[in-house]
């Protein structure tokens, strides 16, 4: 009994000192949020790691701030709300900048502009009026701006929500919506470049923040209101990237623009 | 707490209440029809009969139900052929492959079931009706169903009760039904704990009137033979 | 391509087991401690139990892991901040699950592991009282022998529909099969191939389950026999 015992306390005694040396040495990893249904911005791989322009802008953000982050695929209708209430420190998943959304998250500086576009059968003609658009159905993603857009813009069409970023692109392809609002980046390099997306095209204005108040000032990374020391490291992150390169680098080999 | 976006809320989750007791009370009745030829059949003595259904309740029991809404909802479209074939306006509607997939599913658990009910019935009872001369379709009106019925009343009780919970997987295709009420309001208002709990006890109340309505059917035709 | 993703989605049948495995651990103990406490002659026990299981079984599989998920945490947290404690409590998709599906099943198992329990005679309680058995010893030699071989029929629906509502996990962003065929599915647009590989997957696990359930069944019927009739 007794050697098991001196083993017992041996065992206890390297647990204890490893709890102890861990929070010291140890630091906070972050976990970051994003929704990965959203390529080539953020989505899942084939081999299931979450990948995309967002996922390696914030890594390397990370790294330039010396940040120990874990990003993290979390569904859309959690997120918010979860970062909200502390479940993540921080979300990337070009998270539009509102007014709305400033009310209630803190928000890193803008690290792009994105142009918000409709995507339908080539050759269909839309008119983007209230009246030119009664009746049609229109594909969002919940809670997005698009969402929000189109609600307030088009109230007579038909909407319908997702809380998946890519399952609006498979109402097109079978034909269950005839119209679909997003990025016009991602519309490009996710869908129209991909099998499903042949006999597609952009269509309608080009809406910008300037347009209406729902597309935003611009996408950000978004902070917990309280964790004001996140906001500044991660700018001071955002901005090293901007001087060294790494962002314009990025732009190029995920857009083949800076 | 922000209770005041649940109070504004009630209106949308009546709505999404009436959407959840629509889709409960569709799907059953439709597979309760349906369950009641199937499991007559299901223990049929030829095995071309007895074995599809055998085998389609075996698919639909062994899968889970978001997999068979997935398949039906999302995956059917993959097929040009079917996209132009006369069927597309039904399949493109939400609501219908919804409802079409909760009646597969609870159409198999509702034969087996049945069927369940029907196997332990004595022999001498439908030897006893062959000898008073009834017909095959008499023996199933007078004999077969009642008894297969009056046996599996706890068990489609709670089937009843498993199907009006799974109408709650009809959000994650765009419907609206109670929990699609509440995850859209966390999405909008950005809160996690008032809209989950007050769906719960929406829930919880319709539980309870069934399992009060099942109750009381028991009593009536189950305790009632002794 | 398609092969690649295929990989993935079957890789990930290893997380849905894990998930159902650990949720079928919990749902045991969750279950016998309910059916003992259903069984016990103190009220407060009997009426906790019968709250805990009538709850659970109201309430949507689904609602109750977004429940768990999400809902659970921000109470617990505000309550945390109000009493000035600055603890973080967090669960993640996996133990969310495990913790949801343990609670559910765990109501299950208390009524088959109940009705187990009252189908053993009394008179071989009160025999091995009489030759001086400890509770403990009674319930672990005498009551948990039979009752493994009655709730067996009753354990083996419950560990599919276990099996089964894991899928509900990938609603809360947990990578099992159902999350990563989804990723499949609408990164290829093959929705119909990589739902009906994932549908392939459970059918084949339930299927297996039942068949080694059914042989562990003959194996522990051994011994017993019906009563002539």
């Amino acid at each position: 009994m007794k050697p098991l015992f001196r083993l017992f306390g041996a065992a206890m005694l390297i647990a204890s000192s490893a709890l102890q040396i861990q929070p010291a040495a140890a630091q906070k990893v972050l976990t970051i949020a994003t929704d990965a249904t959203f390529p080539p911005f953020e989505s899942i791989d084939s081999s299931g790691k979450v990948v995309g322009y967002d996922v390696e802008l914030m890594q390397a953000v990370c790294d330039a701030a010396k940040l120990k982050c874990n990003i993290i695929n979390a569904a859309w209708e959690g997120m918010i709300p979860g970062l909200i209430a502390g479940k993540y420190d921080a979300l990337i998943s070009q998270l539009t900048v509102t007014e709305a959304r400033r009310k209630i998250l803190a928000f890193s500086d803008i690290y792009d502009r994105p142009v918000f576009r409709f995507v339908a059968k080539q050759g269909a003609t839309y008119e983007f009026t209230p009246e030119g658009l009664k009746g049609k159905t229109i594909a969002v993603q919940t809670g997005t701006p698009m969402d929000a857009f189109v609600t307030k813009t088009f109230p007579q069409a038909d909407i319908k929500r997702y809380t998946s970023g890519s399952a609006p692109y498979l109402e097109l392809a079978s034909g269950r919506a005839e119209l679909h609002m997003s990025y016009e980046a991602q519309i490009t390099h996710a869908f129209l470049k991909s099998e499903d997306g042949k006999g597609f095209g952009l269509l309608g204005p080009r809406y910008t923040g300037k347009d209406a108040p729902e597309f935003g000032e611009g996408v950000a990374i978004a902070i917990n209101k309280r964790n004001v020391e996140l906001v500044k490291s991660v700018n001071e992150g955002l901005a090293k990237l901007r001087e060294n390169g790494a962002l314009a680098a990025l732009n190029a080999k995920y857009f083949g623009t800076n | 707490m922000n209770w005041t976006i649940i109070a504004d809320s009630l209106p949308l989750y009546a709505q999404g209440a009436r959407l959840t007791v629509l889709l409960t009370v569709s799907a059953l009745a439709i597979g309760f029809g349906l369950s009641l030829g199937l499991a007559l059949l299901r223990n049929s003595p030829n095995p071309w009969i007895r074995l599809p259904i055998a085998s389609y309740t075996l698919v639909f029991r062994g899968t889970p139900l978001l997999v068979q809404l997935f398949l039906i909802y999302f995956g059917l479209a993959q097929f040009g052929l079917l996209r132009q074939s006369i069927l597309w306006p039904w399949l493109s509607s939400p609501l219908f492959c919804v409802l079409l997939t909760f009646v597969l599913n609870t159409t198999a658990y509702t034969t087996e079931i049945f069927a369940g009910g029907l196997r332990h019935l004595p022999p001498g009872e439908i030897e006893a009706a062959r000898a008073y001369g009834m017909s095959p379709w008499t023996i199933a009106r007078r004999i077969l169903i009642p008894a297969m019925l009056s046996r599996s009343l706890t068990l489609y009780g709670n089937e009843t009760i498993m199907m009006m919970h799974a109408t709650s997987l009809a959000s994650t295709v765009t419907l609206l039904e109670i929990t699609g009420v509440a995850r859209n309001i966390t999405l909008t208002s950005y809160i996690l704990f008032e809209p989950y709990v007050t769906a719960a006890a929406i829930y919880l109340c319709l539980t309870f009137i069934l399992v009060g309505a099942f109750h009381m059917a028991e009593r009536r035709w189950v305790d009632a033979r002794g | 391509m398609l092969a690649a993703y295929a990989m993935t989605v079957l890789g990930a049948g290893l997380v849905t087991l894990q998930l159902a495995a650990g949720a079928l651990a919990l749902a045991v103990l969750f279950g016998l401690a309910g059916a003992l406490c259903k069984l016990s002659s103190s009220v407060v026990l009997r009426t906790l139990a019968g709250i805990y299981t009538s709850v659970v079984r109201g309430i949507p599989d689904l609602v109750l892991m977004l429940l768990v998920f999400y809902s659970l945490p921000t109470l617990v947290n505000e309550v945390l901040t109000a009493a000035g404690i600055s603890y973080y409590f967090e669960l993640d998709p996996f133990i969310a699950g495990t913790v949801t599906l343990a609670l559910i099943f765990g109501a299950y198992m208390t009524e088959t592991f109940r009705g187990a329990l009252v189908a053993i005679p009394k008179g071989q309680v009160e025999a091995a009282r009489a030759y001086g058995l400890g509770p403990m010893r009674t319930f672990t030699g005498i009551l948990l022998p039979q009752m493994a071989r009655l709730a067996l029929p009753g354990f083996t629906n419950n560990w599919l529909v276990l099996l089964k509502a894991t899928a509900l996990a990938s609603l809360i962003g947990l990578q099992d099969v159902m999350l990563t065929a989804k990723g499949a599915a609408e990164a290829t647009g093959q929705p119909f191939t990589f739902y009906l590989l994932a549908g392939g997957f459970y059918l084949a696990l339930t299927l297996s389950s039942v068949l080694f359930l059914a042989w562990l069944g003959r194996r522990l019927d051994l011994g017993t026999r019906e009563l002539s009739r």
